[in-house]
């Protein structure tokens, strides 16, 4: 950590400019010091020392990375807040001029979030300490749900969080639509297959799933890569071939027509559940690579009943029966668990 | 075993349809429902009808930001703790009755007025069970009435009414979504498991019913 005025009592303020002017990179002209424009291959510098005997805002930082350099600071990645987003180009191409490697100034400029609740935006004050932190909306929205939305914007770009979307469980809220789409996978292709193996059930997928699908998933096997050089994991890069491959169409009624069975044959049904698969191992990469859980269905929601267990003895008109097994909570569970698990307590 | 003395001399004539001639309150005089402390958040929670309003408000306490909070009720806690349900009201999503609860709980004859007075008092959606005649769901997306699945022999209704809830319950969690539209969809396929439960005594009734068939049946649509 190294403090703005730190740097001015250090005196790395007048050995960054004695290097500077040892490079040939400054000049005087009209009373202020500059940089020339053809080393740093700007228009206009900033100079230094102004009217009042001020240094511009660069030079401090110019000092600062001069003295690290030296130090032996190895290059490194950095977030840096829009303050002003002409001064990154100008301290790279400063560092640049004085040899430095271009990684040396490795850096991802990062935007402010506003965040949106019904439709209006929630006040932040950094004078009256008034702050959203990401601690408040993990709790309010999820850590999954936060960390996609994040990711989806890239940091340079500004960003609106609408908590409302967030916390939609419909198709309008990405997150929950991916996340859902994972689970359906998940749920249907393990399912198929204990029906006597690909190929052998009545399911199929539909062809416009199909050419979806496809160079969806030969996209992100290229995509991956490339965000990952590019040092931005977002979601819109990386999400969206695997989004695309969770078409609704997966889970639309289509699926299944007798049509497409007929149409495919059972070659072709067998290569669209390959396909499937494919599908879902990319969507469950894509999410692991954000930092996204990838569910199944029973994780997604979960299903709790709390009522009686209980031993009943029954006498209707049409028989008796002693001691058999009922209560609130086992009908309910034993009915619902055919379709998904059921935790009980009672 | 604690007994409860009948509720059937405070019942209002019109509104009664059934008899109850007595309520043995069993184990549950002194059940106390308790959650693991690390139950994950989010999902549906439903508490039955059997637990005190008041052990109910205990429960949902225990979790934590749950996606859809379900009770049910019974006449013998419309009669005797009839505040502290109405407070239980206010902080679940869904009511589920039958028709002589609703009936008697809101005073009104009149299905669909009970059925309004419920969601006045704080959940957004009520379910309205109405036995052979099908069941009843009011909220915000309007009157969704669904018919009772046809059964030529009934042996035993006991029960039928939580297979009805676990069905549906169920197919909310497994698409995931708890919207309005979804409850509208999934309402259609309810009734079959209160007449998979009816059909025989006990749970024998679910064990003819082979899984992957219901699965196949219902496989997740689009929300």
């Amino acid at each position: 950590m190294s403090s703005e005025q730190g740097i001015y009592d250090s005196g790395d303020i007048d050995r960054a400019l004695g290097l500077l002017a040892q490079r040939g990179l400054t000049f005087e002209a009209e009373g202020a010091l500059w940089l020339r424009n053809h080393a740093v291959r700007r228009r206009q510098g900033p100079g230094s020392p102004q009217g009042d005997g001020t240094y511009t805002y660069l030079v401090p930082d110019i000092a600062y990375h001069i003295d690290k350099h030296e130090a032996g600071l190895r290059p490194r990645h950095r977030r840096l807040g829009c303050r002003s987003p002409r001064l990154y180009p100008r301290m790279r191409a400063v560092l640049e001029a004085l040899g430095y490697p271009s990684e040396f100034f490795d850096v991802a400029l990062v935007q402010l979030v506003k965040v949106e609740r019904a439709g209006e935006e929630v006040k932040m004050s950094k004078r009256s300490g008034q702050f959203v932190t990401l601690r408040d909306l993990y709790e309010e929205v999820g850590v999954d749900a936060a960390r996609y939305f994040f990711l989806r914007t890239k940091g340079e770009t500004p960003m609106v969080f609408d908590i409302d979307i967030a916390l939609k469980q419909t198709a309008r809220n990405p997150i929950f639509y991916v996340q859902m789409a994972h689970a359906r996978f998940e749920w249907n292709l393990p399912h198929r297959k204990s029906r006597g193996g690909i190929g052998r059930g009545r399911f199929s997928i539909s062809r416009p799933f199909q050419r979806r699908s496809t160079p969806s998933c030969s996209r992100s096997s290229r995509s991956f890569p490339r965000s990952s050089k590019r040092r931005r994991a977002s979601a819109g890069r990386i999400g969206s071939p695997a989004t695309s491959t969770s078409s609704r169409r997966w889970s639309t009624p289509g699926i299944t027509t007798l049509g497409d069975r007929r149409a495919g044959g059972a070659a072709t049904e067998h290569a669209r559940l390959l396909l499937a698969r494919a599908a879902r191992i990319t969507l469950a990469n894509a999410l692991t690579l954000l930092g996204i859980s990838a569910p199944t269905g029973c994780d997604l929601m979960s299903l709790l009943v709390v009522g009686s267990i209980a031993l009943d003895s029954i006498f209707t008109p049409f028989g008796e029966t002693a001691d058999a097994l009922g209560g609130s909570a086992v009908y309910f569970s034993v009915a619902g668990s055919i379709l998904h698990p059921v935790q009980v307590v009672g | 075993m604690a007994r409860a003395s009948a509720g059937r001399a405070n019942t209002p004539t019109i509104f009664r349809v059934r008899e109850t001639l007595e309520t043995r309150l069993g184990v549950f005089a002194d059940f106390q429902p308790k959650l693991p402390e690390k139950f994950p958040g989010g999902g549906i929670r439903v508490s039955s009808a059997n637990i005190d309003p008041e052990l109910q408000l205990g429960v949902f306490s225990q979790v934590s930001r749950p996606k859809m909070v379900v009770c049910d009720t019974m006449n013998y806690w419309i009669q005797g703790k009839k505040s502290a349900l109405l407070d239980l009201l206010g902080r679940v999503d869904v009511l589920m009755v039958n028709d002589s609860e609703a009936r008697e709980l809101s005073g009104d004859w009149n299905i669909h007025r009970a059925g309004k007075w419920i969601l006045g008092r704080g959940p957004s959606r009520v379910v309205i069970k109405q036995g052979e005649h099908g069941a009843l769901l009011i909220g915000e997306v309007g009157h969704v009435l669904c018919p009772a699945f046809p059964l030529e022999n009934v042996f035993d209704p006991t029960g039928a009414g939580d297979a009805f809830a676990g069905g549906f319950m169920a197919h909310l969690a497994r698409t995931g979504s708890v919207s309005d539209e979804n409850c509208g969809v999934r309402w259609s396929t309810a009734p079959r498991w209160g007449r998979m439960r009816s059909s025989s005594f006990g749970i024998r009734g679910f064990e003819s019913v082979p899984c992957r068939t219901w699965k196949s049946e219902h496989a997740p649509s689009a929300t």
